[in-house]
């Protein structure tokens, strides 16, 4: 009897020994898809106003490099029109000249001067960032979507230089 | 035909057997021939036995060449053989351990029983109660064998989780006396939040290992001028094990099936009762401890123990449905100091991407992303539970014989623990002032972590010199606790912040020298004893510092103009924006312009500095202290007659940093019948401020507008506190008054009724936090900051009645012990003392501000005033049970705040919790005298305490002092011995 508790007991401890370790401390839930962070590289282009009837509407338009080879598109304009939902579209060609649509961009809210429910326009193209200056193309900002006035427009690519690049 | 031969061979043996068997009769008494009931009669190397029925007598049937193994609690053990006989008569000798189980405590006469002494003393005996027992600590287990006992297991993980405090008399645990051995035992380093609604500074009591443990002696009674500071709601006395001539362990697993209770009819939302009860055990623990004693052939012994537990924590969240992550996270609106864009939903992203309209309008929404991520409200809420621990303690005990007349002794302990609890609210990424994508995409729970060394050691000399017994001794005892958190981060620091952190070290030693020396005369009276003695004790408590980043302000939210006359705008034009995702504007909306290049700044991003949850200790919190205490005492037990028992007692203390102490005390007790006395005792007593609430400092930041500002607990001896008048801290001074009776009834029952009084002046409480507003004078210390103060706040008081019973009889064929044990009890804060402060504030103001609503709510309600324990016994052969029945009065929360509640009325939101009773069992079964298998559970029934009410309901879910929030726990040990 005493070799058969020897025996259970040294079991025992070697259960033990093998069972107590460092405690394992929960770690933060870490749970997320892939592709966020902080963007640091962007490109930048004025937006002019051209609203013949005076609005003035002008800002900025910011082409931001996603992870995971996307391009988001920022547009920040002032004096946006309240109630409105301007169309915003990147056309082909310089300011005024070309007229082929390469994206329509989501609407710009009147109320906010920004993309209207999201903000940033999703380009999934992996290479539009890094073509992004040879780009010959243009924004338009439109007046409403069944009014196509003009009211800003801006060179972007290769139209003209970035206001503010990193 | 060999299996045939074997057969008869073996049936041959055992008619052989039977033609040798007898009956044996017998009566077994004690050395004065009392029969001794309930003795286990077993016949050596079988299972097979008897025991002795209420008049000492037994019958068993044995093999007339056998031997009779008898044992009882109490008494030695005696080996009988049979040699033929059919009757016989045993005498048991009381056993040599049981001769000295007389009280030390409270006498430094001959020892007492406890029903012989002048105040009420519960004496545990560890040693016989541990195999049963669901407890693993000692602390618990006192709390589950005395009712007037308390040890209060922080419920939040927080620091104080770090600590078992022991606590008597719902006074504090810094107002009770821990001795080892007869010596004082130093306290925890740690000055943590109590139950009695002040901080205090304790003695550990998981250090003290229970299997090193004989018995442990609680002294109900103020005994300041017996044993100095500390000693006003009483003294605990741990006795160690001797010589025990064996190795004995036991290997314990133990876990909670963590079975959350029924929360159905109550204000707990269906969806959050359903993620409460979607549950997997926790709290699992493992503990081996072993003891081994050896008696020397000259004398003296030599005890070692060793003890090794890891306990994982127990999680009990507060769902508290508080957005997780808002429109700024969710939208990818979220920019830092130089508006560079964060995206912290690319699972958004991703579907634009994609062109998913209706995905994305899900991603959009708090429910919608967490779904996407896998998470619930649950992995968002606070965690409340016990922390996770890993505890390893050796400790010995020993005595030399130096000669006939004289003995070196010794005994210590080294121990090491690690603790890890849930401490902190939950940070969510909604909170934009505490919130890193990088680092913490979903938010963090911070959790802290405590590593602490102890050491204990006392080593002395006793005897005889002449005709005087004496006692020199030194006892070094030292706690040292380092404080980390982890999942955490400063978050003015963002990125670049470490997510672990040092947060400080606190350490305490003292070091006691005590020469004490008694005389009995035994021909004063009916015998006089007559005691004096001297003590010199140092202590030092120190604070250090902890790494940079945990108290320090950084500049990740601080932008630097890079060119004179810089707007603040960000690459998209617009102004640059603020943790709210608001424009950094002027009044006008104009964007604001920064003068000069590479100087001029602005705090774009308020992110919360130092280490969130808990600010680590910085330089200015530091302290290196010391103090020095000098006492002597006069101690008289005078026999007036062999009924009459008078004692006194005389005592001074001189401390070096707050001057004179005296205290007196006398006791008597009169024995009316031969089991009838009645005693009573009238005592003064102190507490000096400890070095810990001296000079603990601590500081937090918070906000005032745009400016961050320090808030900061300072000592009594700051510039801050002489400057708002706040004095020194002083001597909390009591009164004690305890009267009672013992009786033996029908020569079965002891019974003690004891009641008691204790008036406690200049109690130590917190007081509010002051800004300069409200006490000027403050204003060039603290600017815009806040300061609170500790402060002998006020008087209190507590009157009770404590009432004892046990009763052993022999049931059947076991004998059965029954325990019942109550307390009555009455706090009361008697009112704030608030001296004349230089603040602006009304006399009504400053009262509540001084010593507010929740601390002296806590004090007089905030623990349970009536507690009953009820408890049996039953050993029967090889089996043995406990089952007990512990009842937790109900108690009742102050809230601090006037505030519009929940119902839209305007009031506290105070709350009474209703009574509970739990129940605890534990059954051995003894396969050989070596090995043993015990299994049980406390709580068996899985009883929660009631819920806090919504207002309430921040970190915890459920009441923290009554039965504790983790519900039932059930446990297995494996007992050996060699």
């Amino acid at each position: 009897m005493k070799h058969t508790s020897i025996k259970i007991i040294s079991l025992l401890f070697l259960v033990f020994f093998t069972a107590s370790c460092e405690q394992e401390m929960p770690e933060a839930a870490l749970e997320v898809a892939e592709g966020g962070g902080t963007l640091r590289n962007y490109t930048a282009y004025t937006i002019d106003a051209a609203d013949p009837s005076g609005s003035n509407v002008y800002g900025r338009v910011v082409f931001w490099k996603g992870t995971l080879n996307r391009t988001l598109v920022q547009v920040s304009l002032y004096n946006t029109l309240e109630g409105q939902q301007h169309p915003a579209l990147i056309l082909e060609g310089a300011s005024g000249v070309g007229t082929t649509t390469l994206l329509t961009l989501d609407t710009v809210s009147g109320d906010t001067g920004e993309l209207n429910d999201n903000k940033f326009y999703v380009i999934g193209d992996s290479s539009f960032y890094d073509g992004l200056l040879d780009l010959d193309a243009h924004i338009n900002i439109y007046l409403s979507e069944t009014d196509n006035t003009v009211v800003a427009s801006g060179n972007i690519g290769l139209n003209a230089d970035p206001v503010e690049s990193n | 035909m060999k299996k045939a031969l074997i057969l008869s061979l073996a049936l041959f043996s055992m008619l052989a057997m039977n033609a040798q068997q007898i009956t044996v009769s017998g009566k077994v008494t004690d050395e004065v021939g009392t029969p001794l009931p309930g003795v286990n009669v077993v016949i050596k190397g079988t299972t097979k036995g008897s025991i002795s029925d209420f008049d000492g007598n037994f019958s068993i049937d044995a093999e007339s060449d056998a031997v009779l193994l008898l044992s009882s609690l109490g008494y030695a053990n005696k080996e009988i053989l049979i040699g033929g006989r059919t009757n016989i008569s045993v005498t048991l000798p009381e056993a040599a351990e049981m001769l000295t189980e007389t009280i030390v405590i409270g006498s430094r006469s001959k020892g007492r029983t406890k029903l012989e002494t002048t105040a009420p003393v519960d004496v545990i005996s560890i040693k016989e109660q541990a195999i049963n027992m669901p407890q693993m600590d000692l602390a618990q287990m006192l709390v589950a064998s005395a009712p007037s006992f308390s040890a209060f297991r922080s419920q939040g993980g927080d620091l104080s989780s770090a600590v078992d405090p022991p606590t008597l008399r719902g006074l504090a645990p810094n107002q009770m006396l821990v001795l080892i051995n007869g010596k004082r035992r130093h306290t925890s380093a740690l000055l943590a939040g109590s139950q009695t609604g002040s901080a205090a500074n304790a003695t550990d009591m998981s250090f003290i290992v229970p299997d090193a443990i004989d018995r442990v002696e609680i002294l109900r009674d103020g005994a300041s001028a017996q044993y100095g500071s500390d000693a006003i709601a009483g003294v605990m006395n741990v006795v160690l094990k001797k010589g025990t001539g064996e190795f004995t362990g036991n290997f314990t697993v133990g876990g909670f099936p963590n079975s959350a209770p029924d929360l159905s009819g109550t204000d707990v939302s269906v969806e959050n009762q359903a993620l409460l009860k979607d549950t997997e055990p926790d709290g699992i623990n493992y503990q081996l401890a072993g003891n081994y004693g050896v008696s020397f052939e000259e004398g003296g012994y030599l005890n070692l123990t060793g003890l090794y537990r890891q306990a994982e924590a127990t999680v009990r969240p507060n769902i508290s449905n508080a957005t997780p992550y808002g429109d700024a996270y969710l939208n990818n609106e979220r920019t830092d100091a130089q508006g560079n864009i964060i995206i912290t939903n690319p699972e958004l992203v991703a579907a634009q991407a994609s062109g998913n309209t209706a995905l994305a309008d899900e991603l959009r929404t708090d429910t919608g992303l967490m779904d996407a991520r896998g998470l619930t409200y649950k992995d968002f809420s606070t965690y409340a539970g016990t922390a996770a621990s890993n505890l390893g303690v050796v400790a010995y005990n020993m005595a030399l014989p130096i000669n006939e007349d004289l003995e070196f002794y010794s005994f210590g302990d080294f121990g090491y623990k690690y603790t890890a609890g849930y401490s902190c609210f939950y940070r969510r990424p909604a909170q934009a002032d505490r919130a890193n994508f990088d680092l913490f995409p979903n938010g963090f729970r911070p959790q802290i972590a405590s590593t602490q060394t102890n050491i204990a050691f006392t080593g002395g000399i006793d005897g005889t010199l002449g005709d005087f017994n004496f006692d020199f001794s030194n006892t070094f005892g030292r706690n040292k606790m380092n404080y980390d958190m982890f999942n955490t981060f400063n978050a003015s620091l963002q990125s670049e912040s470490p997510t672990t952190m040092d947060l400080g070290t606190h350490s305490f030693y003292q070091n006691t020298t005590n020469f004490d020396i008694s005389k009995y005369f035994d021909d004063v009276l009916s015998g006089l004893n007559v005691a004096i003695g001297v003590e010199l004790r140092i202590e030092n408590y120190q604070i250090e510092a902890g790494q940079l980043e945990s108290y320090s302000i950084g500049d990740a939210g601080i932008y630097t103009a890079t060119t004179d006359n810089e707007a603040l705008l960000g690459p998209d034009g617009f102004p640059l924006e603020d943790l709210n995702s608001q424009p950094i504007v002027n009044a006008d909306g104009s964007p604001v312009v920064l003068p000069y290049g590479q100087a001029s700044t602005n705090i774009n991003k308020f992110y919360s500095p130092n280490c969130q949850c808990f600010r680590g200790f910085a330089p200015e919190n530091e302290a290196n202290e010391f103090r020095s205490v000098t006492a002597a005492y006069l101690d008289a037990e005078l026999d007036v007659t062999e009924k009459w028992l008078l004692t006194g007692a005389l005592r001074t203390e001189n401390y070096s940093d707050f001057g004179d102490v005296f205290t007196g005390k006398i006791a008597t007790r009169y024995s009316i019948l031969d089991n009838f006395a009645l005693r009573g005792s009238l005592s003064t007593g102190f507490r000096a401020p400890s070095l810990q609430e001296l000079n603990y400092s601590h500081t937090f930041t918070f906000f005032v507008g745009l400016d961050p500002f320090d808030g900061t607990l300072y000592p009594n001896t700051s510039s801050a506190a002489r400057a708002i008048g706040i004095e020194t801290l002083r001597q909390e001074q009591s009164t004690n008054l305890s009267i009672g009776f013992t009786t033996r009834l029908f020569n079965k029952i002891d019974l003690t009724v004891d009641a008691y009084k204790i008036d406690i002046k200049d109690r130590i409480f917190e007081t509010d936090n002051f800004d300069a507003s409200e006490a000027p004078a403050l204003a060039p210390i603290i600017g815009s900051g806040l300061a609170s103060f500790r402060i002998n706040g006020g008087d209190i008081s507590t009157k009770g009645v404590e009432i004892v019973a046990n009763y052993r009889e022999k049931v059947g064929e076991g004998m059965l012990g029954l325990t019942v044990s109550g307390v009555l009890r009455e706090n009361t804060f008697e009112g704030a003392s608030v001296p004349d402060l230089n603040t602006v504030l009304s006399d009504e103001e400053l009262e509540t501000k001084y010593v507010n609503r929740s601390s002296i709510g806590q004090f007089e309600s905030g623990t349970p005033n009536t507690t009953f324990i009820g408890s049996g016994t039953y050993s029967w052969g090889k089996w043995s049970g406990m089952l007990r029945g512990s009842y937790f009065g109900e108690v009742t929360s102050l809230d601090n705040t006037f505030r519009t509640l929940n119902d839209g009325s305007e009031g506290y939101s105070d709350q009474t919790f209703s009574a509970q009773f739990v129940t605890d069992i534990g059954v051995t079964h003894n396969f050989t005298d070596k090995l043993a298998l015990t299994v049980g559970g406390n709580n068996i029934f899985n009883k929660y305490p009631d819920i806090l009410r919504a207002e309430e309901r921040g970190f915890y879910l459920y009441s923290n002092y009554q039965q504790g929030s983790n519900g039932a726990y059930y446990f297995a040990r494996l007992t050996f011995g060699f």
